[in-house]
């Protein structure tokens, strides 16, 4: 019987590479705290899975504290009221149009649980754009996840907004292989890269400044950083003030079924 | 005389259906659809319904697209509706019917003027007394649609004679004025026969 072990901090942020990505028991027992980034995560693998039906069966963390925050986010109005400062609890889209839908709910708690509406406005740029894009490559009978959380760093986390999409479609590699500019192209890390620039895409559309370029729009001075994971792949951009951006891409494996990406907007 | 040789606007009943004629549309979007707007999916929508609205519309009206209560648009949004109909209508067969934007904030005006900056095309939005003010490039459009705006109603050649430039420059630029949608081109038969391009300022106020 397979089973997704998470153990420690962030489990899924840091890294883990099980064996596969169709457990049959999401095991959360030992896990001490999550990220957005991991509730999406874990949400997206578990509805891909119940979409095929053969849903996992989830062992619950231990912690208390950590047991009540997965319960608080995953509550359809998990919002500011959260003592851990959670924006915008676990939303599932079936697709990009439903994020419109949800704003008029969404909208009130996300700018008076931010220090300024500025950075509400541009946390709302990039996940609108994140939700764009995991509808068009995501193409997911399980749709869209998205969660956000403010950190003010007293937990020793990079102060911010943490915001994080996922889905368990095609992913980025493949769905930009359907372009046959890039259809030869055998790394998926490349094609993250690619995934980077404005313009490109699978489609015929002109749509796309790229994930990476609204991000970089978007944290101007505030600084942050993204994390793309897709397909056999992952890209990690942050910008720099008065320097070129670091970025990093890598292969990966196990391959994702989808895309998760983790952003954060400084302060 | 008018500059396509209809002179009519002397007479009381030519007078009234040339302003029905001109008659300005709104497309209100908060009403419509939301007071925010996020996603590409969402603007492609808007974006459709507004060209079908654009298209109900006879030559030389003019489709004000009215951001009253709109409290925000993400650029995603923007760039799919507004950057996109603009281009769209640039190359598509509304170039003889107006388009003017109105209503913003100042988050939403900045977010349009972002997005078309980053296409490199133009748009011109009226501030709250139906001023216009040109959105994205400027180059040269503010000083054209200026001195399109004195004239009105004109052709190339007096473009060209106000604005002491050859008549291939000024073409140039009314092509730019054009692609803003605050200037509409229709075809006109002038005296003597033949076919030429005549040029009306589409901005409300000026209409």
């Amino acid at each position: 019987m397979s089973v997704l072990k998470l153990n420690g901090p962030a489990p899924l942020l840091a890294g883990v590479r099980p064996i596969s990505w169709g457990p049959r028991t999401i095991d959360l027992s030992e896990v001490s705290w999550l990220t957005p980034f991991d509730v999406v995560a874990i949400a997206s693998i578990r509805a891909r899975l119940a979409a095929e039906g053969r849903a996992p069966e989830m062992v619950l963390p231990k912690t208390p504290a950590v047991h009540k925050y997965l319960a608080d986010v995953a509550q359809p109005s998990g919002f500011a009221t959260s003592p851990q400062g959670l924006v915008i609890g676990l939303k599932q889209l079936p697709t990009a149009d439903a994020w419109d839908d949800l704003l008029p709910e969404i909208i009130p708690p996300l700018f008076s649980g931010l220090p300024d509406g500025d950075l509400a406005r541009r946390a709302l740029d990039v996940l609108s754009e994140l939700i764009d894009n995991a509808g068009t490559h995501g193409d997911s009978a399980a749709g869209t996840f998205v969660c956000a959380q403010h950190y003010e760093g007293g937990s020793g986390l990079p102060p911010g907004l943490w915001l994080a999409v996922a889905d368990a479609g095609r992913g980025i590699p493949s769905h930009l292989r359907l372009n046959p500019r890039y259809a030869d192209l055998e790394a998926d890390e490349e094609l993250i890269r690619l995934a980077r620039r404005p313009w490109v895409t699978g489609t015929r559309d002109r749509r796309g400044w790229g994930l990476v370029s609204v991000f970089e729009n978007a944290a101007g001075r505030r600084g942050g950083e993204i994390l793309i994971r897709s397909g056999g792949g992952e890209g990690f951009f942050r910008p720099r003030p008065e320097r070129p951006p670091f970025a990093r891409y890598r292969p990966r494996m196990p391959r994702l079924p989808g895309t998760w990406v983790h952003a954060r907007l400084g302060p | 005389m008018h500059a396509w040789g209809l002179d009519n606007s002397r007479h009381p009943l030519y007078a009234f259906t040339e302003i029905m004629e001109r008659a300005t549309h709104p497309y209100r979007i908060a009403d419509r659809w939301n007071s925010f707007l996020a996603t590409r999916d969402r603007g492609r929508r808007v974006r459709e319904d507004v060209e079908d609205q654009l298209a109900k519309l006879e030559p030389g009206q003019t489709l004000s697209l009215d951001f009253s209560d709109v409290e925000g648009i993400t650029v995603s949004f923007g760039d799919e509706l507004v950057a996109k109909l603009i281009i769209d209508r640039a190359a598509g067969p509304y170039v003889d019917r107006g388009l003017v934007l109105e209503g913003a904030n100042e988050d939403v005006h900045e977010t349009l003027e972002t997005v078309l900056a980053r296409r490199k095309v133009s748009g011109v939005g009226l501030d709250a007394d139906g001023e216009p003010e040109v959105l994205g490039e400027k180059r040269w459009l503010p000083e054209t649609l200026k001195a399109a705006m004195e004239l009105r109603s004109f052709s190339a050649a007096e473009l060209s004679e106000r604005l002491g430039l050859t008549p291939q420059a000024a073409n140039n630029r009314l092509r730019g004025l054009v692609a803003t949608g605050a200037v509409v081109r229709e075809q006109v038969i002038p005296e003597g026969g033949g076919k030429e391009f005549g040029y009306r300022v589409a901005v409300p106020a000026y209409a």
